[in-house]
């Protein structure tokens, strides 16, 4: 069975996907925490946040936390939104599949 | 994929749903307990500042100073934590198409903040230069006007928040009205003795936004031990 996945050029993407979804649940984290978590190299994920924040749904800050200097990524309303509603784009389309399924 | 796998990939969607809105409304408690502790802080401090120091500009600007301090922490850390405009996303998601909503909610913070300036320069006006230092009329102006001041910010904040979300965001209503129906107490007990009423006002304030945090932690307790299982 082929589901058709509404299409999102940013948050297509399962690393970028996964980062926003992290930061819906905590509001913001560190780069360190973030690189941990999702188990990637520090370039790689350089490199995704830096598109994610092209397109205005994080912000990269430069802050010290316990007297390191840490970068924390924080989400912004926007990135809230559209990340709540490509979720939920997702699921609908997967209930449609699954009503589908049924009535067959 | 198997369809199996779809129904648990469903079941996974539904359960993340569930934790963004409890979370979300877990950070607006904590946003609002926040607010409880600094806003009796910064009156008592306001008190200590006045109490130590003369009554003139120097003292005025210090204590302005203060208060903007203590409002800009309050809001990096609150927009730090995402709690507020996760309360409003998860309340305002389904009417409309994102640019809508964020258009709508721009102009919403915009006119919140006029409304606050508007608001704090009115009392500033009456209270230093269009009521006499010192009198009974100050008194009870000063701190009931400011619960009253309090109360209409937040009021203006939740009329502007079901216009734009159209969704009732009840906290913000608790802490106007707990503040309208104090107002009144407060500036009795400040024209019988103003430190008095000032204490007074700031445990109010306190208050209001603690029943605000708790109204939305009952909630989050209902979805946890209740919706939960």
């Amino acid at each position: 069975m082929r589901i058709e996945i509404p299409k999102d050029n940013i948050l297509g993407n399962p690393i970028r996907l996964a980062i926003m979804l992290h930061l819906l649940i905590a509001g913001s984290i560190t780069f360190s925490d973030l690189q941990k978590a999702l188990n990637t190299t520090p370039g790689n994920l350089d490199s995704h946040l830096r598109k994610l924040e092209r397109a205005r749904l994080v912000k990269i800050r430069k802050t010290i936390i316990g007297l390191r200097p840490r970068t924390l990524i924080m989400i912004t309303e926007e990135g809230y939104v559209k990340t709540l509603r490509y979720i939920r784009s997702i699921r609908e389309t997967i209930e449609e599949v699954l009503l589908k399924v049924n009535t067959i | 994929m198997s369809l199996e796998e779809i129904k648990e990939l469903h079941k996974i969607l539904l359960r993340f749903d569930k934790i963004v809105e409890i979370t979300s409304i877990y950070k607006g408690a904590i946003n609002y307990l926040f607010w409880a502790v600094i806003a009796p802080v910064g009156a008592l401090l306001t008190a200590v500042v006045y109490g130590v120091l003369n009554i003139n500009i120097w003292t005025h600007i210090i204590v302005i100073t203060l208060w903007a301090c203590l409002i800009v922490f309050c809001l990096t850390t609150s927009r730090e934590l995402g709690g507020m405009y996760g309360l409003r996303s998860i309340y305002g998601r389904e009417e409309n198409r994102v640019e809508e909503y964020l258009r709508k909610i721009r102009e919403y913070e915009r006119k919140e903040l006029m409304i606050w300036i508007i608001l704090f320069t009115v009392y500033a006006i009456v209270t230093v230069t269009a009521t006499p230092y010192g009198t009974q009329y100050w008194s009870m102006v000063v701190t009931s006007g400011f619960c009253i001041i309090i109360a209409s910010g937040n009021l203006g904040t939740y009329i502007l928040l079901k216009r734009a979300i159209e969704r009732d965001r009840r906290e913000t209503l608790i802490v106007a009205l707990i503040l309208y129906l104090m107002s009144p107490i407060v500036g009795l007990v400040s024209l019988k003795a103003f430190y008095l009423g000032f204490m007074l006002f700031a445990a109010v304030v306190g208050l209001s936004y603690l029943c605000a945090s708790a109204y939305l932690l009952s909630k989050f307790f209902k979805y946890v031990f209740l919706e939960g299982k």
